[in-house]
């Protein structure tokens, strides 16, 4: 569980470590590819498609079809493929990389480390919440549905975050 | 924060947020940030927007009274 909150902070936190020498400048962003450099715009398009995509098929293979949910590894396919549609997302660059976006990044970093903690505490008790919600017979059915429900709230926390500073345009 | 004058100046030279942003190479978001006061920007910027406008940066920005 621990491990998948890692992943999604991680994946949501739109980071990139921008050395600030005289090589590589953020002034410059066409020789300023960072420590970490992010995928281009496209990729934002590419990654939101296939996210919504397997999201659309987990929930067909596990509400619809009940032959496939005794398959585990489906499942786990799944999620991760998930995982990689976000991170298309997440590391793919804006329009126009400046310093502000950069100071974005940062502040959602630091937003979603804060959220990380608060899950990783309150973690039984989510589950508790979560099982009264999902009514699988499995107890492993509970904790991926929350998982899920917690992946789209973040996701959207993230959107409106960064819409803020969209709004007045 | 600091007080701006940006949107005045924009306003003086028939300026568009999108053409200044240009001019500075920066995001046209970052512009209409700087202007509502949401973003204070690096002294970089703020020197190249003042050498923009053809004014001294103390006439861009101000600080508060409070600062």
């Amino acid at each position: 569980m621990f491990r998948n909150y890692v992943f999604i902070t991680f994946l949501l936190s739109h980071v990139t470590f921008n050395g600030n020498n005289k090589k590589y400048n953020w002034r410059n962003p066409k020789t300023d590819k960072g420590i970490f450099p992010l995928l281009p715009h496209y990729f934002k398009i590419t990654g939101l498609v296939t996210t919504l995509l397997v999201l659309i098929t987990i929930l067909l293979v596990n509400n619809i079809s009940a032959p496939f949910k005794r398959m585990t590894l489906i499942n786990e396919i799944h999620y991760d493929s998930n995982l990689v549609g976000l991170s298309l997302v997440s590391f793919s660059k804006d329009k126009h990389e400046d310093k502000r976006i950069a100071n974005l990044r940062l502040r959602s970093l630091s937003f979603s480390i804060g959220l990380l903690i608060l899950l990783f505490v309150f973690q039984p008790l989510l589950e508790l919440v979560v099982q009264f919600f999902f009514t699988g017979n499995d107890h492993e059915d509970g904790v991926y549905g929350g998982f899920y429900m917690f992946l789209i709230a973040l996701f959207s926390t993230r959107n409106i975050y960064f819409c803020k500073f969209k709004a007045y345009l | 924060m600091i007080i701006n004058t940006v949107h005045v100046q924009l306003a003086i030279l028939r300026m568009t947020q999108a053409a200044l942003s240009e001019l500075i190479g920066v995001s046209r978001q970052s512009i209409n940030s700087i202007e509502n006061n949401r973003y204070v920007p690096s002294t970089i910027l703020a020197l190249k927007i003042a050498k923009v406008f053809k004014v001294p940066v103390e006439e861009l920005f101000e600080l508060e009274e409070e600062d």
